[in-house]
């Protein structure tokens, strides 16, 4: 699956944003990274998600992970979940 | 009956009769009777120059005479003097006899070449006489020919050797021959149930998919990994068990530099009492020690696998570039090599086992990846095709 950086920082703050150590540390929690490349500004990396974690099939749920990982608060699903609906309606660049 | 009476025409009939008939007894007679012998053959040579010169018929004659394997001279000495004579006067016949053939051999052949008659191609083997006595030296095979140069070097008949993927294999289990696993094997066309079912693959898995499993029929597969033994071992042995399983496994792959349709596993499958993540740790990094050297360091990382709970991934330090980054381990230090992890109890169920009493780990590891690594092959496609020059490479 492809992540976008910057969407997942909308949910939780990073304690780190380097793409480097972010796949390094997406690997050892057993999701590997195949490629991490930027593209128009944005950093994307390619995510392996085993069957057994769909529930990592989404930004929010990659979000969840790293924010148990790096032990940073995460922004509550109905607050996130408002915030998508606003960006959606407005033009991509705002996000 | 004295041979120094004889006609010299009749030289040749003497040699029909033991020396005994002949009464001769020592080793001045039996010279003297080489001597006439070797008159004769003169004789035969100067007629055939004045009669019978350009005939090859009468010169093959002559050496019927002479050579011929039956009723020639030399055979005749051969098997009424030699054999019969008494051990003293064997070492003088035998030594008259070969240079009187020697003689026969050099005169015909002298003929021969004079008249362009084409040489016997193969060589001529005289018999020699039959080993009877302890002091006796076999008499050497002689060539006479003049198409065949003895000088040449013979040809070497190729050796094979084992084919690189066997003998990658039989260091695996060489290895873990020596921490105490045996061997078992299973059938490569598989029931669905030992392939998939009993493995915690339910129906709608994906790896059930007709895009990467060859179907037989709705029941029957190419087994996809050697996982399938596993079910096999533990219905048929109970506890404790160590074993490895090498075998092939198919999948419908695009063949490329790093997949094939066909390719080999080695599968392991440790089941005991108190069996824990730390055994299969330390059982892993001793094989991969074992296998790669002992500067090779080992990473397991979170992985998931149907019939492990938990799962890993088992990665290695790059040997190429010795963990600092590189083309082959896209610069991050690590190869990815293996899958593993603990038996999901789930399994137990289907082979009769008492989930609360025992635990177990199974890994699987692809021969030809491992082949790949540690001999530098860079094409997967190499091993299959065949090709003599590359296989003999690994002796």
């Amino acid at each position: 699956m492809k992540i976008l950086l910057s969407w997942l920082q909308e949910f939780v703050s990073l304690s780190t944003s380097a793409p480097r150590q972010l796949a390094e540390d997406l690997t050892m929690l057993g999701f590997p990274v195949d490629a991490a490349l930027t593209q128009d500004g944005e950093t994307i990396l390619e995510v392996d998600i085993t069957t057994n974690r769909p529930d990592c099939l989404s930004h929010y749920g990659m979000a969840r992970e790293l924010a148990a990982f790096y032990g940073v608060p995460i922004k509550p699903f109905g607050e996130a979940a408002a915030g998508q609906a606003a960006s959606m309606s407005a033009p991509r660049s705002k996000r | 009956m004295d041979s120094a009476d004889l006609p010299p025409s009749d030289i040749t009939e003497a040699v029909q009769h033991t020396l005994e008939e002949l009464g001769i007894h020592d080793t001045p007679r039996l010279q003297e009777l080489f001597s006439q012998l070797a008159n004769q053959l003169q004789k035969d040579m100067a007629q055939l120059a004045e009669t019978g010169a350009g005939e090859p018929e009468k010169l093959e004659a002559l050496r019927v005479r002479w050579l011929g394997r039956k009723q020639g001279v030399i055979r005749s000495i051969n098997d009424n003097w030699l054999r019969s004579a008494s051990p003293e006067l064997k070492r003088e016949i035998g030594q008259l006899l070969n240079a009187l053939r020697e003689e026969a051999e050099r005169q015909i052949l002298v003929v021969k070449r004079a008249e362009g008659i084409p040489m016997t191609p193969a060589p001529v083997t005289v018999t020699p006489a039959p080993v009877t006595a302890r002091w006796s030296i076999p008499e050497p095979t002689v060539f006479v020919t003049g198409a065949l140069d003895i000088t040449l070097p013979g040809t070497r008949r190729a050796v094979g050797v084992r084919h690189i993927l066997r003998r990658v294999m039989d260091e695996i289990t060489e290895i873990f021959f020596s921490l105490g696993y045996s061997v078992e094997e299973g059938p490569d066309i598989e029931s669905v149930y030992y392939n998939f079912e009993a493995l915690n693959i339910p129906e709608d898995h994906p790896a059930r998919d007709d895009q990467d499993t060859f179907y037989i029929d709705s029941r029957t597969v190419l087994r996809t990994h050697t996982s399938s033994v596993q079910i096999r071992t533990m219905e048929k042995l109970q506890p404790p068990l160590r074993i490895i399983v090498p075998g092939k496994a198919y999948r419908r792959d695009t063949p490329d530099a790093t997949h094939s349709p066909m390719f080999h596993q080695v599968e392991g499958l440790a089941v005991d009492t108190h069996i824990t993540f730390a055994d299969l740790k330390g059982t892993l990094d001793y094989f991969l020690k074992a296998f790669f050297g002992p500067e090779v360091r080992t990473r397991f990382r979170p992985s998931f696998f149907p019939f492990t709970e938990p799962s890993a991934e088992v990665d290695i330090s790059c040997l190429f570039c010795g963990a600092r980054g590189c083309r082959i381990c896209k610069q991050s230090g690590w190869i990815e090599l293996m899958g593993c992890g603990m038996v999901d109890p789930a399994l137990y169920p289907h082979v009769h086992y008492e989930a609360s009493r025992y635990s177990g780990f199974a890994f699987g590891m692809g021969v030809e990846r491992l082949a790949m690594l540690k001999y530098g092959v860079q094409d997967i496609q190499l091993f299959f095709q065949g090709d003599v020059r590359f296989l003999r490479q690994f002796r």
